[in-house]
């Protein structure tokens, strides 16, 4: 579904992103893990069309993501939910969920999927004419995850989902996350936690220092090449300091 | 009692004049993060088309006067700020001084650099009594004219598609984009939003002061800016900063000595300063986080 190759992303004169290659299945739910500063971030930005690329490669189903802005890519099926949420604070939830009807040529089906996650997250329909700033962030990242699924997408991107909730919010976020695989939603997760996205993930693919180290099936990948991966590339990038 | 609401007639006009201007400034403020230095060329241009419209019924020039500014407003996006798009604000403020200097010269070409008289609002001279009060129709114009373009922005804002793509794109234009919602559209529907205000500044401007100058855009687009810069480019915060500088400027004109009284706005800035001490994140959000905590 989504093939990323040799992708490059610069912030001025600084390599943040060094030919990183990913491959994305339909149905799969993939984790891209790594320490702060690996350029996870900065590689979840430029598939969404954020960032520019420097150079490298973008499909989705075929279609070259590669140029495009962002508003085109999530037309094109690539929807991501940033890390911190990204509330619209002053509108209501209903306001930030019918955000994601431009995108959609139909109306009928975007009434039925929005129903359809207000069965997924119920707190939605009960808290309609809530600002969206005062939820909780456990329910700011449900709203989230709910408004970036109203862009129909083919491929979920989530950049830390579970960041700064707590352990028994981001249980539930994940069992939800896991019914909606079963749904056939195909998702590509960042995540800092490597037993969480060990737990989860069909595929996992380990970056630092902008390239990725180790790659492989979850239940194939030892767990000590995944920590040596993991804090081998943390001492890289203190040598690199 | 009467000179008392004369003076408070007095206020909500200035006010309602510096509240549009500061509404026009920060629908794009709060969008691009742009000041558009040109946002009073737009004023002065709108008023040196009232200029060219005078003497044809008032309700065609004001209507022309806002399509023709809309359009400039429009105009100076699509060729100015769009080839410039994801640049530095620096960059975008340069441009916009660019697109000043070059309105007001264009104008100075055209019709020199002298004030003209325009007759536009003639019919607007005569006061009505009200009680003992007498109001000039000219200030029961404004004071409509403001309320119903400030209920129209509010009802745009808050019924619209295009209002609330605008609304979430102020708050967060990137995540705005991440939901599809498309950057042009909205950048090109909050210049037309400014457009209308700009218009509305002219022909209020036009018909007070029954002339027009090169230079007439200056003083609304500076109390504009203070009121934009106290409410960092929220909508409502930058309605009352509008008004408070319209109360201000009036009370500073009753209350100060008369020798005092041409330093009028320097008492002005000063409050402004005072206002940016107290409330440093913007008028509206300091008064909300100081009402209650969120959940």
């Amino acid at each position: 579904m989504l093939d990323v190759r040799e992708l490059f992303v610069d912030y001025g004169p600084l390599h943040a992103v060094r030919g990183v290659t990913i491959h994305v299945s339909a149905g799969e739910i993939v984790c891209l893990v790594g320490p702060n500063g690996a350029g996870k971030s900065t590689t979840m930005l430029a598939l969404a069309g954020v960032l520019p690329l420097a150079s490298g490669s973008v499909e989705l189903e075929g279609t070259s993501l590669s140029g495009l802005s962002p508003e085109e890519i999530v037309r094109r099926g690539l929807s991501l939910v940033l890390e911190g949420r990204h509330i619209f604070s002053d509108l209501t939830v209903r306001e930030n969920l019918s955000l994601a009807a431009g995108v959609r040529g139909d109306s009928k089906a975007f009434g039925r999927d929005l129903e359809h996650v207000c069965k997924v997250f119920p707190f939605l329909e009960e808290r309609r004419n809530q600002k969206g700033g005062t939820l909780s962030g456990g329910e700011q990242q449900q709203l989230a995850i709910a408004r970036a699924l109203l862009t129909s997408p083919r491929l979920l991107v989530m950049d830390e989902p579970a960041l700064g909730l707590a352990p028994v919010i981001v249980q539930q976020l994940y069992e939800v996350l896991l019914n909606l695989r079963g749904e056939g939603l195909t998702m590509l997760i960042v995540e800092q936690s490597m037993e969480r996205a060990v737990q989860v993930a069909d595929r996992l693919y380990v970056m630092g220092s902008g390239r990725i180290v180790l790659s492989g099936r979850s239940e194939e990948i030892a767990a000590s090449d995944l920590k040596k991966a993991y804090f081998g590339v943390k001492s890289e990038l203190g040598d690199v300091q | 009692m009467s000179l008392i609401i004369q003076h408070l007639i007095d206020a909500v006009s200035a006010g309602g004049i510096y509240a549009l201007a500061a509404l026009g400034i920060g629908v794009i403020f709060g969008i691009m993060g742009l000041l558009n230095f040109a946002h009073g060329n737009f004023i002065m241009v709108g008023a040196y088309f009232i200029f060219l419209m005078s003497g044809r019924p008032m309700w065609i020039v004001a209507a022309t006067t806002v399509v023709v500014v809309i359009l400039l407003a429009i105009s100076t996006d699509r060729f100015v700020f769009r080839p410039l798009r994801g640049a530095e604000a620096a960059t975008l403020l340069i441009a916009s001084f660019a697109v000043a200097f070059l309105l007001e010269n264009i104008i100075l070409v055209i019709f020199g650099g002298r004030p003209k008289t325009v007759d536009f609002g003639h019919g607007l001279v005569e006061s009505v009594a009200i009680g003992s009060v007498r109001i000039s129709q000219l200030d029961i114009f404004t004071i409509a004219m403001t309320v119903v373009l400030l209920i129209g922005l509010t009802l745009f804002l808050r019924k619209t598609r295009y209002g609330l793509e605008m609304r979430a794109a102020a708050s967060d234009f990137r995540m705005a984009r991440l939901l599809g919602i498309r950057a042009n559209r909205v950048v090109a529907t909050a210049f037309a939003v400014s457009g209308v205000l700009a218009a509305a500044v002219s022909i209020m401007l036009v018909a007070r002061t029954g002339g027009v100058s090169h230079g007439m855009g200056l003083m609304p687009l500076l109390f504009g800016f203070l009121a934009t810069l106290m409410s960092m480019g929220n909508l409502p915060g930058a309605t009352l900063g509008g008004f408070i500088l319209g109360f201000a400027s009036v009370g500073f004109q009753i209350v100060l000595p008369h020798d005092l009284v041409p330093y009028r706005d320097a008492f002005l800035f000063a409050l402004v300063v005072i206002i940016y001490a107290l409330f440093p994140s913007g008028l509206m959000s300091g008064l909300r986080r100081q009402g209650g905590e969120r959940v």
